[in-house]
């Protein structure tokens, strides 16, 4: 019997006056029995990274900021955001949103609005400037050549480091293509110089020349006065092909699309845009959007097309026409205009050339988008080993978030140089992905996700208001909700409440992350059901013999 | 707190608090994953600590430990195996004698003690409206036993005296109907593996006054012959084929269903899940979709069935 | 106070419950005790007895309704018959082994097949090992005194008392008794104040699975406070004794007998009221018997049985319940009771009547007068 005693009974009454040991009677909790003993597996907290932090190139934890949204505190959701992401405002309406591809909600009914959800974000932060840990000032100063998103990451990286950067950029303002070639109806000016001035302002570290060209020949002196240099001098350039570049009626489509962020006049009535990416629907759309009569010429099939099918449906809806397989087999001045041969686009030898002519039309230019390429002087020059590179410059055109990815790595990198040390992981790579086989969804139910509004196309046409309405901060919320939060314990309490071991506690305040979930190893059978269970995708079973 | 699945009153953590308190003790002598462990844990949940519960053979009979251990933390008295009914009467009606009327009496009984041995003891109890409630956790077999078959086995099932399966010409034993026609003063079928309709139920069940009823499906990893961590995938597979519908008897006194699942699956789905439905054939199979396309889901129907 | 009336020995018992206030009654009619819970009935119904009263539906639910109203600290009573006791079986066990007071009236009646409604004690003696105390009254009065005795007796030990009186023989005949009002009976027995029960501020889990080592201890223990009932009993006795003057013993020697005959008739129950007659006539024809009733069977009164038989040279027990292929239940009590002694008595098992077959004083003098001839060792039917 040992310890395990019978209650004694002081209740009894006198009369009694007995010993009333022996009795069946039971008091003592099963909780002696340490049934633990009985289990061949056990349950541990094995967090994940979510497949949509995975498809990120930023490899922002979604569903972090998302949980800290849908629990109404948009200002930590928006600080855990800007740790890895600093201009939000801006990738929330330019990013094509490869988690939204990825999200496991997709599987079940549809993938979370990521993208609507961090554009809100980065709209609600427009004013609150960037808080980061402060780090030692140190004496170091690093020069970025190039303020497009690549450059300013670098230097917000580095900044928050402690160390001094000066941004050298050729044009009148930061932003880089994000400023000269992202249209207004897809990216306001107002957000973009907010964002950019808050960034600014943020970090006093960075100091930003304007119309500041570096040439490749400066740079051997600029390493002098730097400690490293950084070129994230992106492919500012429309590529032209060489018969066509001297024509006075065919521009380049970042040109044209400067131009027109500029403000300034754009000459013509008819104009002709060649090519399938995002370049050659912005430069379309934004010709449209200016009175202008236009039209696209693209080689290969619509659904080929690398432009973002969303970019693809609104050109079509507001009423412009993209020939498909269609080549400009020739252009011909003629007069005012400017007569294009459209021929058929034929297949040979792995490429596409022109075949036989369908007709030839008049147009007073054509918008060449079909590539870009980096500046003058940066396309062939020889540039020393010290001289870290970013954003597209390094690695070809890419998106605003790769761009970003790609700023903060130079700048890691160029913190390990200086310092010596290995390159600091900031986002360390998740040991599994918390994928559809790992959640599981059984006790959600589906839920439609939010309808941002769009413009109609006839009120589009009329100027360069921005197409998608943002939403309200009921909707986030709602929106936010929606996200399974895979891979990242929420202590959602769901394996808490399926244990028929009375075996498990949740300790929401307990810190470590794999102290959320407290398991009673002394009386874990190890059935496996919070495993089953765990919406997550986070708990897992490891054998225990 | 965000994206919280659909579980009683977790939305938020003060709500969650509210159903923290346990009653039931850890280092019980349930088998890994076992459902009618889980089902006690959240029945008492619901009911609170002013409960006596009374519980005749069964699992738990084993599950709440021997001498002198305890699972509950609220009294409890074990009975032979056909009397948990009229003990729980008997124990009702001896507070209310000395003007208590707040506890809960709980009878918590198995399917034998249930749909077999204690069948006329509950059917007294019903006819007296003893103010009791009865939980019928149904694991659809003599279990504790050792798998033993019994009036609520399912045709088609193996147990250790149905080696080839249960003779497919008896039905399971329609436990609902025989009460509704007790006229009791509430009725329901439940399982944890749908627990908002489990809680709403056994509050009802709670507040009402006279007999009351609920017929609990409870998985048995060993005895249904799948792995103890599936145990809450197969139960609610057995409400989404339509093999358990979820109901409860209406204020007219007829059974609506209260749980439409948002997938209806087949019931080969339901059966092949498991290891003892392994050697059912496919006409058996067919014979028992068939049968629960006609009552499922139709209230109507439903009660044209039990009615 | 005590009312002088005239009752049916179901009455009797009836208003013996009924000054031992039970909260909760429990019962299934079976004849030859229905009349004893329709008067229970009608004085639940005039308000007399709050009792409530739970119409069950079988014997069976009719001794758990009580286990459970028992358990949860109630004060309460049933009572049954011959079948219905047999299908009381599983519960009689379980109601001892769980510790709990009860008075359970038993209006003995033969067990079928064939069908009989009629009086003998086989119904009774056959639950005797499950762990109750059992009493066999002679009259009406006893009856309604050891109800109130037992539940005193049976509070104080935490073990269910069996009272039993003889179906038809005492339950439907009418007697002369004194009825004490409810003041004496409430100084006689306070109130049932539960050592342990259901509730829910002091949770306790009761009948729990018990270890086979446990198990032992467990009945050891309800053994041992079997023993100590014998003399707790006698306690009680004669304080009842003391306040109602009436006396009562385990053993009772009848005072018709002759002490000094070296011959003793052994009667359990109403029987004995017929063998007082026996001996008185046996008397006036010279023959000297003495006369002893077993009104204790559980726990068996060795001592006391012991201590009235010394000197006696041979014993008749006149048996109404038999044990097949051993002979009179009875008899093998005594015989194993007496076994120990140095001077052993002739024992005469005679199987006097089952199933209600009369007994006449004749019977009995016949077979006093012929017991010579009786066999020592195998049973003697008439």
């Amino acid at each position: 019997m040992s310890t395990l005693e019978i209650a004694q009974f002081k209740h009894i009454s006198a009369i009694h006056n007995r010993d009333f040991n022996g009795l069946p009677i039971s008091s003592t909790s099963t909780a002696v029995n340490l049934t633990g003993s009985w289990k061949f597996f056990r349950p541990k907290m094995a967090e994940k990274g979510s497949p949509c932090q995975s498809a990120c190139p930023l490899r922002i934890p979604i569903a972090g900021y998302l949980r800290q949204l849908a629990e109404q505190n948009p200002a930590a959701a928006l600080e855990t955001l800007r740790e890895i992401n600093p201009l939000p405002a801006v990738t929330g309406r330019v990013c094509p949103h490869f988690c939204e591809a990825a999200c496991n909600r997709l599987e079940f009914d549809e993938a979370v609005k990521i993208g609507d959800l961090e554009r809100w974000l980065g709209d609600f932060g427009l004013d609150r400037p960037h808080r980061f840990a402060p780090a030692p000032e140190t004496d170091l100063k690093v020069a970025v050549v190039g303020a497009g998103p690549a450059g300013l990451a670098a230097a917000v990286f580095l900044a928050r480091r402690g160390v001094a950067v000066e941004i050298f950029e050729r044009g009148q303002e930061a932003g880089g293509l994000l400023a000269s070639a992202i249209p207004a109806y897809r990216l306001p000016r107002d957000i973009l110089r907010n964002e950019l001035d808050n960034l600014l302002s943020s970090y006093p570290a960075i100091t930003l020349h304007c119309d500041r060209n570096i040439d490749p020949g400066e740079l051997t002196a600029l390493a002098k006065e730097f400690a490293a240099i950084i070129l994230a001098t992106g492919l500012p350039e429309s590529i032209i092909p060489a018969a066509w570049q001297d024509n006075p009626r065919v521009i380049g489509a970042l040109k044209l699309l400067a131009t027109i962020n500029r403000g300034m006049e754009i000459e013509g009535d008819r104009f002709t845009v060649v090519g399938g990416g995002n370049a050659a629907l912005d430069a379309a759309r934004s010709l449209l959007r200016r009175g202008k009569k236009v039209e696209i010429v693209y080689r290969r099939t619509l659904a080929e097309m690398p432009a973002y099918e969303e970019e693809k449906e609104q050109a079509r809806a507001e009423g412009i026409t993209i020939h498909q397989e269609t080549v400009v087999g020739g252009l011909e001045n003629r007069g005012e205009n400017l007569q294009l041969t459209l021929c058929r686009a034929q297949k040979e030898n792995g490429g596409i050339v022109a075949g036989e002519v369908l007709r030839r039309e008049d147009c007073d230019i054509l918008v060449v988008a079909i590539g870009q390429q980096a500046a003058d002087g940066y396309l062939q020059a020889k540039l020393p080993e010290t001289i870290l590179r970013a954003g597209d410059f390094a690695h070809g055109a890419a998106t605003v978030a790769e761009a970003l990815a790609s700023g903060r790595k130079a700048a890691a990198q160029v913190w390990s140089r200086l310092n010596d040390c290995p390159v600091p992981s900031e986002t360390g790579e998740p040991l599994g992905i918390a994928d559809f086989t790992r959640v599981h969804p059984d006790y959600f139910h589906p839920r439609p996700a939010v309808r941002p509004n769009l413009l109609p196309a006839r009120e589009r046409r009329a100027g360069f208001a921005e197409i998608r309405t943002g939403l309200s901060p009921a909707e986030t919320c709602r929106e936010a909700e929606r996200c399974f939060s895979c891979g990242t314990c929420t202590t959602c309490g769901i394996c808490w409440f399926f244990c028929p071991e009375v075996a498990i506690a949740i300790a929401p305040d307990a810190g470590s992350d794999n102290g959320k979930v407290l398991f009673d190893y002394d009386h874990c059978k190890g059935c496996g059901q919070c495993a089953a269970i765990c919406p997550r995708g986070v708990i897992e079973m490891e054998e225990d013999l | 707190m965000n994206n919280m699945p659909d579980i009683p009153r977790f939305h938020g953590n003060s709500n969650w608090q509210a159903i923290a308190a346990e009653l039931m003790e850890p280092g019980h002598m349930g088998c890994p994953g076992c459902g009618a462990s889980l089902s006690m844990r959240h029945a008492l949940k619901v009911l609170g600590p002013k409960t006596i519960v009374v519980m005749p053979a069964c699992c738990w009979a084993i599950i709440a430990g021997g001498q002198p251990t305890t699972a509950l933390d609220v009294p409890l008295l074990h009975t032979p195996f056909a009397v948990a009914a009229a003990v729980a009467g008997g124990v009702r009606q001896a507070l209310a004698a000395q003007g208590e009327n707040e506890t809960t009496v709980l009878t918590w009984a198995g399917d034998g003690g249930t749909f077999d041995i204690g069948l006329q003891g509950i059917s007294g109890a019903a006819e007296r409206q003893e103010d009791i409630i009865y939980v019928c956790y149904d694991n659809e077999a003599y279990m504790n036993t050792g798998i033993q078959q019994s009036s609520a086995t399912p045709p088609g099932a193996w147990t250790t005296t149905t080696p080839t399966g249960k003779d497919f010409r008896y039905a399971k034993k329609d436990i609902l109907a025989i009460i509704k026609a007790h006229n009791p003063a509430y009725l329901a079928s439940a399982t944890i593996a749908y627990p908002d309709d489990f809680y709403a139920k056994f509050e009802k069940a709670k507040t009402a006054r006279g007999f009351r009823f609920l017929h609990v499906l409870a998985a048995c990893p060993s005895g249904w012959k799948i792995a103890s961590q599936d145990a809450l995938k197969v139960t609610r597979m057995a409400v989404d084929s339509g093999v358990f519908p979820l109901v409860e008897m209406a204020a007219d006194g007829n059974l609506v269903q209260t749980v439409k699942p948002a997938k209806r699956i087949p019931v080969a789905d339901y059966l092949k899940a498991q290891g003892r439905f392994s050697k059912i054939t496919a006409e058996e199979i067919e014979i028992w979709q068939e049968n629960v396309d006609k009552v499922w889901m139709t209230p109507e129907k439903i009660n044209q069935k039990n009615g | 106070m005590q009312q002088e009336a005239i009752l049916l020995g179901s009455e009797a018992v009836a208003h013996g419950v009924r000054l031992c206030r039970p909260e909760v009654i429990s019962a299934y009619p079976i004849t030859p005790q229905t009349h004893i819970i329709e008067t229970l009935s009608e004085m639940v119904d005039d308000g007399e007895l709050t009792s409530r009263f739970i119409k069950v539906e079988s014997e069976m639910s009719a001794i758990a309704a009580v286990l459970g109203a028992v358990s949860a600290g109630s004060r309460s009573f049933t009572a049954s018959s011959s079948q219905g006791l047999a299908m009381m079986h599983e519960l009689l066990h379980w109601y001892a082994g769980a510790r709990l007071p009860l008075v359970l009236v038993n209006a003995n009646r033969a067990l079928g097949a064939p069908w009989n409604i009629w009086s003998d004690q086989s119904d009774s003696f056959s639950q005797r090992d499950t762990g109750w105390l059992q009493i066999y009254c002679e009259t009406s009065q006893e009856a309604l005194d050891t109800i109130i005795i037992a539940y005193r007796a049976s509070e104080l030990l935490m073990l269910p008392i069996m009272v039993m009186i003889d179906g038809f023989i005492l339950s439907h005949t009418m007697e002369r008794l004194l009825v004490p009002d409810q003041e004496m009976v409430d100084d006689f027995l306070p109130p049932y104040q539960a050592p342990y029960k259901l509730d829910p501020d002091k949770p306790l889990t009761f009948g729990a699975a018990a270890q086979p080592d446990l198990f032992y201890e467990l009945k050891k223990t309800m053994s041992a406070t079997m023993l100590e009932a014998g003399p707790l009993l006698k306690e009680c006795e004669r304080s009842f004794a003391a306040i109602f003057d009436r006396a009562y013993e385990p053993v009772i020697h009848c005072p018709e007998g002759d002490e000094k005959a070296d011959t003793a008739l052994i009667c359990c129950g109403a029987t004995t009221g017929t063998a007082r007659e026996a001996v008185k006539r046996l008397r006036q024809e010279n023959i000297a018997i003495d006369l002893f009733k077993m009104r204790l069977l559980r726990p068996f009164p060795q001592t006391e049985l012991i201590a009235a038989l010394e000197g006696k040279k041979r014993i008749i027990i006149l048996n109404r319940a038999l044990s097949y292929g051993v002979g009179g239940t009875l008899s093998q009590e005594l015989r194993a009771a007496l076994y120990n002694l140095d001077r052993r008595p002739v024992i005469n098992d005679v199987i006097i009547s089952l199933g209600g077959r009369e007994v006449f004083p004749e019977t009995i003098m016949d077979i006093v007068k012929r017991r010579k001839e009786l066999s020592p060792t195998a049973s003697n039917w008439l």
